[in-house]
């Protein structure tokens, strides 16, 4: 898989308060990933720092291998389009709206209109070409939003919650869309707290809370030593895993966990979740247990090979 | 009352007649104003919008300079820049002082404020993703405040309107700085004021009612423009 953003030690902080403080995260290209946690976790700023809308208060963002200084971000804006729950549309028709992209790149206005009518054909808005934008409804809206952002050359859709002003009829052609447009080989990052659409479109998941990542089920390959103690288990990894500090240290399982944990790493391959008694959320516990080395956990763990 | 409707009569016949004098002061008057509001809004625009959407040091000081200037009396302005544009002032080779120029200058910088304040309202109120989804879309920063701009007009105009207003309706400043030249630096509130000295009263009436008419079709075109809004 080829990589599409890497972050670095990001930290987003307003005031006195931490909103997001990610260790690091790797990205990769094509299908749908879902950006999960309840409201104020961070997920909205990290689409915007995704977007580079919003500059980090410190960390380094790679995209597609390349890193994205403070200065160059507006460069790399229009590959990454965000769109917030609610669309902003602007005043004027709703031509004039999937147009602007191209109008403010130079492109000649036949050019511009052809490319913005195949666009509103795809996303099944034809009929209203000549409508006012901001009076569409929100299913309209949203798929407005998609089209202006192809338009932009979006290759990829940042989409915040973009099922919740969209009622439920409504809601299944616009997942069909957003599916489609994945297919079609568009790389999407939608943050999300509607379960149909996470269960039908998401393919990869993160979880935040609190601005941390807690769960990230992205590929992750953990090949490496593990250490048993009494109540610690260590997975010393290999250099060449820099993003998880060459080290992952789980504290406080409980001994079924670990004995779980043990038994799932000696066969190759094996998903191993793991469960925490004493009815804690296991986001939850996992935050308060095991503080940012919880990057590396334990899903999707590969065992040591021999 | 007998008084008034005389007055008004020979006001009306002085505007209809289309007496020289009578229109020669409206165009300097309207002149000056409309200069000094261009100056002011293509100067308090970029204020305006550096004020509402960047972080830098002393933004609030800067801030509450711009709203206390609002209210500063006219005289004050007017006493200023003679200092500064008087036979003796800094500026007083460039011969501006009891010129329209003048006029238009010391009211450039009793609109400023107005228009920094005004504008900076109405950007303020503005969903603050109209920037970001411009962004987004690849606009670069000048493309965004255009679309901020854009998207605020019903409020800018408002407020150049309010600028506009306070400029032309000003006695101290067009009094110190203009001097009340006849037929060069005499504008509508200083002619008013002078032909009140004098008693002659018809005069003053037929410019009080053209300033009111001005300021009814102000008021007007921006009731007509912002009633587009609810069409949109």
């Amino acid at each position: 898989m080829t990589e599409l953003y890497r972050l670095e030690k990001v930290s987003q902080v307003f005031g006195d308060r931490v909103v997001l403080d990610i260790e690091s995260l790797q990205l990769e290209k094509r299908g749908i990933l879902g950006l999960l946690g309840p409201n104020g976790s961070g997920k909205t700023t990290l689409l915007k720092i995704l977007a580079f809308l919003e500059r980090p208060t410190q960390g380094r963002i790679f995209f597609q291998g390349q890193e994205v200084a403070p200065r160059e971000m507006a460069a790399f804006r229009s590959k990454a389009v965000w769109s917030p729950q609610y669309p902003i549309m602007f005043s004027g028709s709703l031509l004039y709206n999937v147009e602007f992209p191209l109008k403010i790149k130079g492109i000649p206005a036949a050019t511009r209109r052809k490319r913005a009518l195949e666009l509103l054909e795809l996303v099944g808005l034809t009929e209203l070409v000549k409508a006012p934008a901001p009076k569409l409804s929100g299913g309209e809206s949203q798929r407005a939003s998609l089209a202006r952002a192809l338009a932009a050359g979006a290759e990829v859709l940042l989409l915040d919650e973009p099922t919740a002003s969209v009622d439920a009829a409504a809601r299944g052609s616009l997942t069909e869309l957003i599916a489609s447009l994945a297919r079609e080989g568009l790389s999407i990052i939608l943050a999300t707290h509607d379960q149909a659409l996470e269960e039908r479109l998401v393919q990869r998941k993160i979880r935040l809370l609190d601005g941390k990542i807690v769960q990230a089920e992205n590929s992750l390959t953990l090949v490496g030593e593990l250490t048993v103690a009494a109540d610690c288990l260590t997975l010393l990894l290999p250099p060449e895993a820099p993003r998880l500090n060459g080290r992952l240290k789980i504290l406080s399982l409980t001994r079924q966990t670990e004995s779980a944990l043990v038994e799932a790493l000696d066969e190759s391959q094996v998903k191993v979740t793991v469960r925490l008694s004493g009815g804690a959320s296991l986001e939850r516990a996992w935050s308060l247990t095991l503080g940012d080395t919880l990057e590396a956990r334990v899903l999707a763990a590969k065992a040591p090979e021999a | 009352m007998s008084v008034f409707w005389e007055s008004f009569l020979a006001a009306m016949n002085l505007i209809f007649s289309g007496d020289q004098e009578v229109w020669k002061i409206v165009f300097v008057s309207l002149g000056c104003t409309f200069w000094a509001s261009l100056g002011a809004c293509l100067l308090g625009l970029p204020i305006s919008f550096a004020l509402a959407y960047r972080e830098f040091s002393g933004k609030r000081i800067l801030i509450l300079i711009f709203n206390t200037l609002q209210s500063v009396p006219t005289v004050v302005v007017g006493l200023f820049l003679y200092v500064f544009i008087s036979r003796r002032g800094i500026f007083g080779p460039l011969d501006l002082l009891y010129t329209p120029k003048a006029i238009s200058l010391g009211q450039f910088f009793l609109i400023l404020p107005l228009v920094v304040m005004f504008t900076l309202a109405a950007i303020s109120r503005l969903d603050r993703r109209y920037h970001q989804t411009a962004l987004t879309l690849g606009a670069s920063g000048w493309q965004a405040a255009l679309v901020v701009l854009r998207e605020s007009r019903f409020a800018l105009v408002a407020a150049v309107c309010a600028a506009f207003g306070r400029g032309v309706a000003e006695v101290g400043v067009s009094m110190m700085l203009g001097g009340n030249i006849k037929g060069f630096s005499r504008t509508m509130t200083t002619a008013m004021a002078l032909e009140y000295d004098k008693g002659e009263f018809v005069m003053a009436v037929a410019l009080g009612l053209i300033l009111l008419l001005v300021s009814l079709i102000l008021n007007f075109s921006l009731s007509q423009f912002q009633s587009h809004r609810g069409e949109q």
